[in-house]
């Protein structure tokens, strides 16, 4: 018979692996593969898939922090808020049914989905005014062009309030919100994409283990889980990002979509059916 | 806008939390494969008790390297820092 954890160990490969390509993180896939695919609880799921963010997040950080790309300023300003929102929602959780867990998780997944294929980004714009009171001015290297890019930072205060949203999120279905906070940033704020993407990941640890606590207090992480899923997430992540430059994202997209649909509606069915 | 914070400290405490915390999961998992499920279960305890620790501990060296150059950030890290204590306690007070 083959083992669970081996099975959950492929499974979070694949979901980190395909997080990475499309930038969405590995929660999004790992939920609804264990609990959907697997069977497992969809508490269980969701607080091993917060640790396999924590893992991938703070790797990354340590990269993108050496590198210059994620603002650490910005990042921090926006972390209170996605901090406060995750240890609201990892604290919900514990008294939320698992079917409407399921259910709140699949409209999510939809949610992504149309996202994804309606993807709006904005150009950096041009500093000719002093910053005001709230707003900053920054700046980054450019890798593929070598160019030195400045950009303002705007709209804080409207930001936060969206990045709380994003840590409940996070905090209640273990996604590391960053399909929340990179549009946030890029959107509202005039962040550059590539300072909002490595920043996004820079917090996203932090706003993870504020909730994690909570479901593992509750004896929710199962830690015979938690070394397949984290390792496998860890490794699926990894090659996903080394392969992202290769695979057409036009094409990763339409995918990415086909499985969420499919999982929404296998969410939905485990939501339906009886236990 | 080019007054670039030391940012050393923090990528080596994240990126040594992580490698222990994931090396420790890795043994754990391996042990489990092979029906060492009590060990497997202690060890990742501590692996996860690492992993959960690690951005705590990456604030912390955050608010060291930025206290001079970006004093604000720096408070605001250590507000951060408050927060995941607060979680930490109410995860305490609210134990299964």
């Amino acid at each position: 018979m083959i083992n669970l954890e081996l099975l959950a160990f492929v499974a979070a490969i694949l979901a980190g692996g395909f997080g990475a390509l499309l930038g969405v993180g590995g929660g999004l896939m790992i939920v609804p593969l264990l609990t959907v695919v697997l069977g497992i609880d969809v508490h269980v799921a969701i607080a091993v898939s917060l640790l396999g963010v924590i893992a991938v997040s703070t790797t990354a950080s340590a990269s993108y922090l050496t590198s210059g790309f994620a603002d650490r300023r910005l990042g921090l300003s926006l972390l209170v808020a996605t901090v406060i929102g995750g240890i609201f929602g990892g604290f919900v959780a514990g008294f939320i049914d698992a079917r409407v867990l399921s259910i709140l998780f699949a409209v999510v997944l939809v949610a992504v989905a149309v996202q994804m294929l309606r993807s709006r980004r904005t150009q950096v714009a041009e500093l000719i005014d002093e910053p005001g009171r709230l707003e900053y001015d920054w700046s980054y290297v450019e890798p593929s062009t070598g160019e030195h890019v400045a950009y303002r930072a705007r709209n804080l205060g409207p930001a936060t309030a969206v990045s709380l949203v994003a840590g409940a999120l996070s905090g209640l279905l273990g996604i590391g919100g960053g399909v929340v906070n990179v549009p946030t940033m890029n959107v509202l704020m005039g962040i550059p994409i590539r300072v909002a993407t490595t920043t996004s990941t820079y917090m996203l640890g932090a706003t993870a283990a504020a909730s994690a606590v909570l479901y593992f207090s509750r004896g929710q992480i199962d830690p015979l889980l938690a070394g397949p899923v984290v390792v496998g997430v860890f490794i699926g992540a990894r090659v996903g990002a080394r392969l992202s430059h290769r695979v057409p994202r036009q094409a990763l997209s339409v995918m990415f979509v086909a499985v969420a649909l499919v999982f929404a509606a296998g969410m939905l069915l485990r939501a339906w059916s009886p236990t | 806008m080019t007054d670039r914070p030391q940012v050393a400290w923090t990528a080596r405490i994240l990126t040594a939390g992580t490698a222990l915390s994931a090396l420790l999961l890795g043994v754990a998992f391996v042990l489990s494969v092979f029906d060492l499920d009590g060990q497997a279960t202690l060890l990742s305890t501590i692996a996860v008790t690492i992993l959960l620790a690690t951005p705590a501990a990456g604030l912390l060296s955050t608010f060291v390297e930025l206290r001079r150059a970006q004093p604000t950030a720096a408070v605001i890290a250590l507000a951060v820092l408050a927060l995941l204590f607060a979680a930490t306690l109410v995860a305490l007070l609210t134990r299964a």
